[in-house]
């Protein structure tokens, strides 16, 4: 066998090789690297329905492994471990689109256990940080529902049709829809 | 050379390069694993449907109208019952239009995603048409996980919508936008299940949509462990009854699918193995031999913690002492991965036997004491009553004395003026609870004069304040004409005797006009010797002429240890400490086959405390009130007390004096 020979099959051994380990090891360096935080962004994936090209934010959320213990506490009724995951990540995210994000994901677990009052001040942590992430006014608003708080529900409802879009692609609620519940909760 | 080498690195630097960036762009293991989107929806190039795997575009570009919804009318179900049942209607409505093949395909969508099946392993299991198996698992799933059916949901993540194209055909598509991020993001309200590993799938209420990484809600698991107790292990059978529970528990972490159970019965013979429990194929009845017979058997969904079944009476037989009437439970399947049954580990009732007492001549009395003794409780009486089937008539068995009863406590079970004298007490079916009706002589000091109104607890309270009878204070050991040691045939005496230390007294008859007398008191140390009964110690028989050629034995000791050969103690027997009537067995190795001679003891008992130890008597049918212990206070005893007393407690005249007459 010449040495070209071995050359060229070492080198498609190295290829098929490294292919290989690659697959197998560098989802999970991704994933060593940021669970030192807990905290992980998705990958970046283009809309289907989204203008070709673009490229939307992604928002923070925990670790597949601390998304995964926090599931369990919610199952177990463990409040305090829910907010303890959390509370690390909030303070460990690097930008406040992070942090806002991050808080949501807690209002969203504390939902989960019926803890709308604990939700609620944790959003409005948010809501400082940001007034006008749709996400986080939407959210109080449904939690203010939730609690048959009609007249705050109302107020945020307000506040997310000034700035929800006139038109979706996704059947997401519209300006309009968000003023005509404004309207059925301020007839409550 | 050196051209050729550094181009060969290059080459091979080449592909290294090409795998790196092969790795890199390729999906990783992790991005694939428990994804139902696994080979379809890896990136928006490749962005296909659940169902048909095919590639649609944006509906949008169709029509200019989006039909985003999966169940067109959202979904509001507040409880799994009505949840499954409004997917299931989905599923099964006619697929007539457009909307509800849409509506068909969205709650398969959300079937199939609950249980974790990404599109491929959904069409090998029906597609868009569920089977009841997986509406059962979807509701059994959904039994197992906390589900918060009024939360807040955001729809990053995934969202999901049925698609449609210009000719309106393919409402029943179900199309899935992965890792789609809406700008205009919002939080709705919407339904949370979180199984017990912590993976939680989210709909939102408004359109059915699960949103989020849907990797499915872990199966139900139960776990049933069956056992069975009982109201006592041991009974005298004899048609007693003993109350059998057997209880499934069910430690999984969700109610179980119907369940086959079987309470089933065996008998093992005395000194026989009972078999164990175990997991197998075998049905019980085959599994646990011996004859068994199946009591009851049913189907039970079982909910998690403990479930009874069949809890009833048993009624046990009349069978040799130390048979084993087994009971146990078993069920199939045990938990969701098996077909196999978990036969529970057997309860047996052990027929056994109550020893009885009986006073014969005199009553019964505790809460005396000695002369310089403390009464230190509120002592009181304690027996078995026992209520036995034979010929078909029902009896009570029992303790009894001949005449009364008295106890400064609680006295319960022992009967009073002969109650169960001879073949037992008839009684109707169920036994009378008002024991005065046949117990008449145990006292009372109930605050009724109406015995009927007296509640059980009432027995007894009898205090007569009497001491203990001063037999000693009649023999002083001052008065003794010999010293007594080590085993002593008491058949050779005749007097009174004290102890230099502990004594043993052999076998022997005591032949007329003997009386022997045994006083253990050491003045010096202010205690008394103990005094082992090692066999029959009797009167001879009379003839006797005279009330004083009665024999009689006096024993007064500490302790009065009798050993299990000895049958029968003609004596006084008055101990200071404790009379033990089976004192050469070890208290934990007492069974039926040892200490089993019935003891009598014909003489006036006292002591401070009575250990019943014989295991005699209470055999079946006619025999069951048969003694363990007799204490017999015969006539003899009252005969020579009284030649004693004409002996030293009789007057004579030793001064006489005339005296005038008075007016």
């Amino acid at each position: 066998m010449s040495r070209k020979s071995i050359v060229i099959i070492i080198s498609i051994v190295v290829l098929v090789g490294g292919g290989i380990a690659s697959y197998f090891f560098v989802p999970s360096v991704n994933s060593w690297v940021n669970g030192i935080f807990g905290i992980a962004k998705e990958d970046t994936q283009q809309s289907p329905d989204g203008p070709k090209g673009t490229v939307p934010t992604v928002k923070a959320n925990l670790t597949t492994d601390k998304q995964a213990e926090v599931g369990k506490a919610i199952y177990a009724g463990d409040k305090d471990t829910v907010v303890e995951v959390y509370d690390k990540a909030i303070s460990a995210a690097k930008t406040n689109p992070d942090k806002v994000a991050m808080t949501q994901r807690k209002a969203e677990a504390l939902g989960q256990m019926n803890e709308v009052d604990t939700a609620i001040e944790a959003l409005k942590e948010a809501e400082k940080i940001d007034p006008t992430d749709m996400a986080t006014l939407s959210f109080l608003a449904t939690l203010y529902m939730q609690k048959g708080d009609y007249k705050n529900a109302a107020v945020y409802y307000r506040r997310v049709a000034e700035i929800a879009p006139e038109q979706t692609d996704s059947g997401s609620y519209t300006k309009a829809d968000y003023i005509s519940r404004a309207e059925d909760a301020e007839k409550r | 050379m050196s051209n050729v080498i550094s181009r060969r690195i290059s080459v091979v630097l080449g592909f290294g390069v090409l795998s790196l960036i092969a790795a890199v762009t390729l999906p990783g293991k992790d991005a694939l694993a428990g994804d139902v989107w696994a080979n379809r929806a890896l990136n928006s190039s490749t962005s296909n449907s659940y169902f048909d795997n095919g590639w649609f575009d944006s509906f949008k570009s169709y029509h200019g109208t989006p039909h985003s919804y999966v169940i067109s009318n959202g979904i509001s179900s507040n409880n799994v019952t009505d949840f499954v049942a409004y997917l299931k209607a989905k599923n099964r409505s006619g697929a007539g239009d457009a909307y509800s093949r849409s509506d068909k395909a969205g709650a398969a969508f959300i079937v199939h995603t609950i249980l974790g099946r990404n599109g491929d392993q959904a069409n090998a299991n029906g597609g868009r048409n569920i089977s009841d198996a997986d509406f059962n698992d979807l509701r059994d799933r959904l039994n197992s996980a906390t589900i918060n059916w009024n939360t807040t949901v955001c729809d990053s993540h995934i969202t999901t919508m049925s698609v449609i194209n210009d000719e309106r055909t393919q409402y029943d598509v179900q199309r899935d936008r992965v890792y789609y991020v809406n700008n205009n993001e919002s939080c709705e309200s919407g339904i949370t299940i979180t199984d017990r590993f912590g993976s939680v799938y989210r709909m939102q209420h408004k359109c059915a949509n699960p949103v989020g990484y849907l990797t499915g809600i872990a199966t139900a698991d139960f776990n049933l462990v069956p056992t069975v107790t009982g109201s006592k292990d041991t009974t005298e059978g004899g048609g007693s009854q003993v109350m059998i529970s057997p209880n499934v528990e069910n430690t999984g972490s969700a109610k179980s699918r119907s369940v086959a159970w079987q309470l089933t019965s065996f008998r093992i013979a005395p000194n026989d193995a009972i078999p164990a429990g175990g997991v197998n194929g075998t049905a019980p009845v085959s599994h646990y031999g011996n004859s068994s017979t199946t009591v009851a058997n049913g189907s039970t969904e079982f909910e998690r913690n403990n479930t009874p079944v069949g809890v009833g009476l048993r009624t046990i037989g009349d069978y040799p002492i130390g048979t084993r009437i087994c009971y146990t439970l078993s069920v199939n399947p045990y938990n969701q991965d098996t077909t196999n049954w978990r036969h529970g580990t057997p309860f047996c009732v052990t027929i056994a036997k109550s020893p009885k007492l009986q006073v014969h001549g005199g009553d019964i009395r505790v809460g005396s004491n000695y002369v310089g003794q403390t009464v230190t409780g509120n002592s009181r009486i304690t027996t078995n009553i026992s209520q036995k089937t034979i010929s078909g008539s029902n009896y009570l068995f029992g303790s009894w004395g001949e005449y009364g009863v008295f106890a400064p406590g609680v006295i319960t079970g022992i009967g009073s003026g002969s109650a169960f004298a001879g073949t037992g007490l008839a009684i109707s079916d169920p036994a009378p609870d008002d024991i005065c009706s046949y117990t008449f002589l145990t006292f009372s000091n109930a605050t009724t004069s109406n015995c009927k109104n007296a509640g059980a607890s009432n027995y007894g309270g009898y205090n007569t304040g009497r001491t203990i009878p001063n037999v000693a204070a009649s023999f002083p050991v001052t008065s003794a004409t010999g010293t007594l040691s080590g085993t002593v045939n008491v058949g050779t005496l005749n007097g009174r005797y004290k102890t230099s230390g502990d004594i043993t007294l052999s076998a022997a008859t005591i032949t007329a006009g003997k009386t022997v007398i045994i006083n253990t008191y050491n003045p010096t140390t202010r205690t008394y010797a103990n005094v082992t009964i090692a066999g029959d110690i009797r009167y001879a028989n009379g003839a006797y002429a005279l009330a004083g050629e009665i024999p009689q034995l006096i024993i007064l000791a500490g302790n009065i240890n009798i050993n299990n050969a000895v049958t029968q103690l003609d004596a006084w027997v008055s101990a200071e400490g404790t009379l033990n009537t089976c004192a050469d067995v070890p208290r934990a190795t007492i069974t039926s086959n040892n200490c089993d001679d019935k003891l009598t003891i014909n003489g006036p008992v006292m002591a401070n405390q009575v250990q019943l130890w014989r295991t005699a008597g209470s055999g079946t049918g006619v025999t069951s009130g048969d003694p363990a212990e007799v204490f017999n206070l015969r006539p003899d005893a009252y005969l020579w007390a009284i030649s004693q007393n004409a002996k030293s407690g009789r007057l004579e005249s030793v001064y006489q004096r005339e005296l005038p007459p008075r007016y």
